[in-house]
């Protein structure tokens, strides 16, 4: 049989697993039919029910306008899948071609796409996480709980972490006139990802909705009463605050534990692939039938120097899921590179904050649109004289120009496109606390001789 | 591959859903039986506020250029939603394209 034989018979009758029924998963089952896939899918999913949006669980939810349970996806299409949900997979076997559940069942495939995503980082201390009061928001129950505590009236929430989704329902419990402090170890909100400049902007925002806005601290401990509920909790610089609501907001941990063993380049970091979406096991080399996509993949971009690149991103997902179907049903001469320039967006305090790019690939940024102290303006990030990312406060319609400007590596800054010009265009040191998402790597071990025998093991996958 | 037989119907979740009277249980609880979904493809939105004008039970402004909107419309405003979804500048209203679906059901069980 030539191999396109192979692919035609695969297509008709092959058999795809895809570990990871959230946005990203659907979206790739969805591709798949549409691109004549017609063997058998299965949809593996740690949660019950159907694929649901994310984003609106930090907004629209805990505002009170929209239940948690009302974000399921809309679907383009049937997927005809036999739907594997309410258990993680626990491994991956690639000798066997095998995931086998958590609760040891076995799913064989011909090709498995992994998108199993990110989950939300708890408090470090157990005992402080399990307090009444004490929530964290990443799935609809986690939203509903939250909700409802929020729906109670109480006396204050503290966020702990001042990311997006920490800043999202400070927002939101602003908008409720509820009192909240932030507390965030970075010297301002947004910082990790946007830098100290538009950090500042987002704490002027916080501030003037009347956030209690600390930064530079740290929480030691949430404080419970007798009954078990969080009353209090404590800084680093000595300082307390009084809080019946705290919510941990410091991100996410990617869900690859499960494939510790599998032989596949996964860990703290995500999973590593090439551009086509195709996984790389610890030895370097790419893999035929494993496939990767969303929150949990580490893609190299070649406009960021081929670094491999994790973005929790909403249209991230969406495309890769499209990139990863498409390619596990085509041939070599026919796969797609995945090669987009990032997009994010996120609402809260009454602005549109955007970005296109990796603003954590810059060593300069200057405001090149409009006012920043209007809270109406864009600001691009450049790296060795070129433009590398843009961000805009309730601008969102410039964005397009720049991406071209990224896409065509138009030099670092660039020159206002509208007569808005701001007062001051001169470029700043972008000034990033700390060691960002593109340095983080992996600690291998690399053993053998001969050629045939040279491998790596991984010796700190999961610290 | 030794699953057993799928109970058909699995209930989505235990939430209340809200309606047009307010608050109550309602039978789409269950998953084969499933009023209007939408998503806006937020990376895509630039603000034209179309359908905020067009579906305001739906989409509404949050601030000058931020868009919120609720996944699940009644379906009272279906010929709303839709005609938002077309006149959307950049197309970034997405409108569930199925009537039944292929239901999900639940592992454990077997």
């Amino acid at each position: 049989m030539t191999s396109a034989d192979n692919l035609r018979a695969f297509k008709r009758d092959g058999r795809i697993v895809v570990v990871g029924a959230s946005l990203a998963g659907l979206r790739a089952a969805e591709a798949l039919r549409a691109e004549g896939f017609t063997g058998s899918l299965t949809m593996i999913g740690d949660e019950l029910g159907e694929p649901y949006d994310r984003p609106p669980l930090s907004k629209q939810v805990l505002t009170g306008w929209v239940p948690a349970g009302d974000t399921t996806l809309p679907r383009r299409r049937d997927i005809d899948a036999e739907w594997l949900l309410g258990v993680p997979a626990g491994g991956l076997d690639l000798a066997t071609n095998h995931v086998r559940l958590a609760d040891g069942r076995e799913v064989p495939f011909d090709r498995v796409l992994i998108s199993t995503g990110v989950r939300a980082r708890p408090w470090f201390v157990e005992s402080e996480a399990a307090l009444d009061g004490v929530f964290v928001v990443r799935t609809r129950e986690h939203a509903e709980s939250l909700r409802q505590a929020l729906a109670a009236g109480p006396s204050r929430v503290l966020v702990i972490g001042a990311g997006f989704t920490g800043s999202e329902i400070a927002s939101v419990c602003r908008e409720r006139d509820i009192p909240v402090t932030v507390a965030e170890r970075a010297p301002a909100p947004l910082v990790g990802a946007l830098g100290a400049m538009i950090g500042e902007v987002a704490a002027d925002m916080q501030r003037a909705h009347g956030v209690d806005l600390r930064c530079g601290v740290k929480v030691t401990q949430l404080e419970g009463d007798a009954q078990g509920r969080l009353r209090r909790a404590h800084f680093d610089d000595g300082s307390t605050v009084d809080a019946d609501v705290a919510v941990v907001a410091l991100g996410g941990i990617r869900n690859t534990e499960w494939l510790r063993d599998s032989g596949l380049a996964a860990g703290v970091w995500g999973i590593a692939c090439d551009t086509g979406c195709r996984a790389l096991d610890l030895n370097g080399l790419v893999t035929d039938d494993v496939f990767v996509a969303g929150d949990v993949a580490r893609c190299p971009n070649p406009v960021y120097e081929y670094r491999l690149i994790s973005l929790e991103h909403w249209v991230n997902a969406v495309e890769q899921a499209e990139v990863a179907a498409h390619n596990m049903v085509s041939g070599q001469a026919d796969r797609w590179p995945h090669l987009s320039i990032p997009l994010f967006w996120s609402i809260q305090f009454g602005v549109n904050i955007k970005s296109v790019g990796v603003p954590t690939f810059a060593d300069e940024v200057a405001v090149t649109q409009g006012s920043v102290s209007d809270h109406r303006f864009v600001a691009s990030y450049g790296y060795r004289g070129r433009v590398t990312a843009a961000v805009s406060f309730d601008n969102a319609k410039w964005l397009d120009h720049y991406r071209r400007l990224i896409e065509t590596a138009a030099p670092f800054p660039p020159p206002c496109p509208t007569p808005d010009q701001p007062v001051d265009m001169k470029p700043v040191p972008v000034d990033f606390p700390g060691p960002t998402l593109l340095a983080e790597g992996a600690t291998v071990v690399v053993t053998g001789h001969d050629p045939g025998e040279r491998r790596v093991t991984s010796a700190q996958q999961h610290p | 591959m030794g699953n057993g037989p799928f109970p058909l119907r699995q209930p989505v979740s235990r939430f209340a859903r809200r309606s047009s009277a307010g608050f109550r249980v309602r039978s789409s609880q269950y998953l084969r039986e499933v009023g209007m979904r939408i998503v806006v493809d937020l990376s895509r939105c630039e603000g034209y506020a179309q359908c905020a004008f067009l579906a305001p039970d739906a989409f509404r402004m949050h601030g000058e250029e931020a868009l919120m909107y609720d996944p699940s419309p009644d379906d009272a405003r279906r010929d709303q939603v839709l005609r938002a979804a077309a006149a959307c500048p950049v197309q970034a209203i997405l409108v569930d394209q199925l009537e039944g679906r292929d239901a999900p059901v639940e592992a454990s069980g077997s």
